[in-house]
């Protein structure tokens, strides 16, 4: 084994690659959770989609699609700073760790600051179902639930952003104490899974929410 | 670089995607985002949904399979990733197999 790796395997582990792999699968299962917990709001989201697709368009057309993209381009980056943040532990490139994490945190708080202001925009419309609902279009009652599962989404979505965010945050400090190396990239690797999750269920987001009937 | 077309091995075999790779995995994500707003500006009629639904696929299996190292994974890691979206899938076709079978919900609410 390397130098100081013995120190780094728990006594009930055979070796360090089985505790790896552990630690990875642990994380691919907790996110197969989630993939359910988002997935039922995406299935909320198709029965009522189905039912009303018009109210759906009209409802969708209110969003801010600037913003919006905005904010998918900034996560897919921090997504892009995290891969190579976990690509520097393994090459241990500490400052370059540290420059990875830090931007990472940058872009998700941006993304945050976006969705935050977009909630602030959608408060002044009066767009807020149970806070200050008050909707002129064709389809008062169909876009009350459109904008019910848009706060459920985003809102699901956001509260994974702030947790993944502080939990980076922590790492951080960390890593510029240069607790983190090639032999010991396991709590990098496994917070980039959970932050690609995020990213990807994003991806799912922004086009259901934000793209529908736009032409 | 040298090695740009072979990959490197840290100690024990792990794998360590280059940053070549990471850096055409985000151009390819950068083009889906275009294609996504494209789409989503275009009229495709009844298929609308599908394609947006596609393309989003897509970008996701670049991320899982480069970024969140699928492709280095195990057997058993990969066995849970696909599963997860396996179920969700089920749910969506059961689900949605029910409603249709139902027809529209009719009336006010």
């Amino acid at each position: 084994m390397a130098h100081g790796e013995s120190s780094l395997v728990a006594p009930y582990f055979r070796d360090i690659e089985q505790q790896r792999e552990t630690n990875t699968l642990g994380m691919w299962v907790f996110l197969v959770t989630e993939v359910m917990l988002f997935g039922g709001i995406f299935m909320a989201y198709a029965v009522y989609f189905y039912n009303y697709p018009e109210a759906f368009g009209e409802a969708g057309r209110e969003l801010d699609i600037v913003l919006s993209s905005v904010n998918t381009f900034v996560l897919l980056c921090s997504s892009l700073t995290m891969a190579l943040a976990v690509w520097a532990c393994q090459s241990n490139k500490q400052k370059l760790l540290v420059i990875f994490l830090t931007s990472t945190l940058v872009l998700g708080s941006i993304f945050l600051g976006i969705k935050g202001f977009e909630y602030y925009e959608k408060y002044e419309k009066a767009l807020i179902p149970g806070i200050n609902w008050h909707y002129e279009g064709e389809f008062p009652d169909e876009a009350q639930i459109f904008f019910s599962l848009y706060f459920a989404a985003t809102g699901l979505h956001a509260t994974h952003m702030i947790i993944g965010g502080t939990v980076l945050a922590i790492i951080t400090m960390k890593a510029m104490r240069g607790f983190y190396s090639a032999v010991n990239f396991d709590t990098i690797e496994i917070m980039g899974l959970y932050w690609h999750f995020v990213d990807i269920a994003w991806v799912f987001i922004f086009p259901l929410f934000y793209l529908i009937e736009r032409y | 670089m040298a090695d740009q077309h072979h990959e490197e091995h840290g100690e024990h075999g792990i794998h360590i995607t280059p940053v070549s790779t990471y850096l055409m995995v985000f151009a390819g994500l950068m083009v889906l985002l275009a294609l996504t707003l494209f789409v989503g500006y275009t009229n495709f009629g009844a298929f609308d949904k599908s394609i947006t639904v596609a393309v989003a696929i897509v970008k996701a299996s670049l991320i899982m399979y480069f970024f969140m190292h699928l492709r280095h994974s195990s057997g058993l890691v990969w066995v849970f990733g696909v599963l997860g979206f396996f179920f969700f899938i089920i749910m969506l076709l059961i689900g949605m197999g029910d409603y249709a079978a139902r027809g529209t919900i009719q009336g006010p609410l």
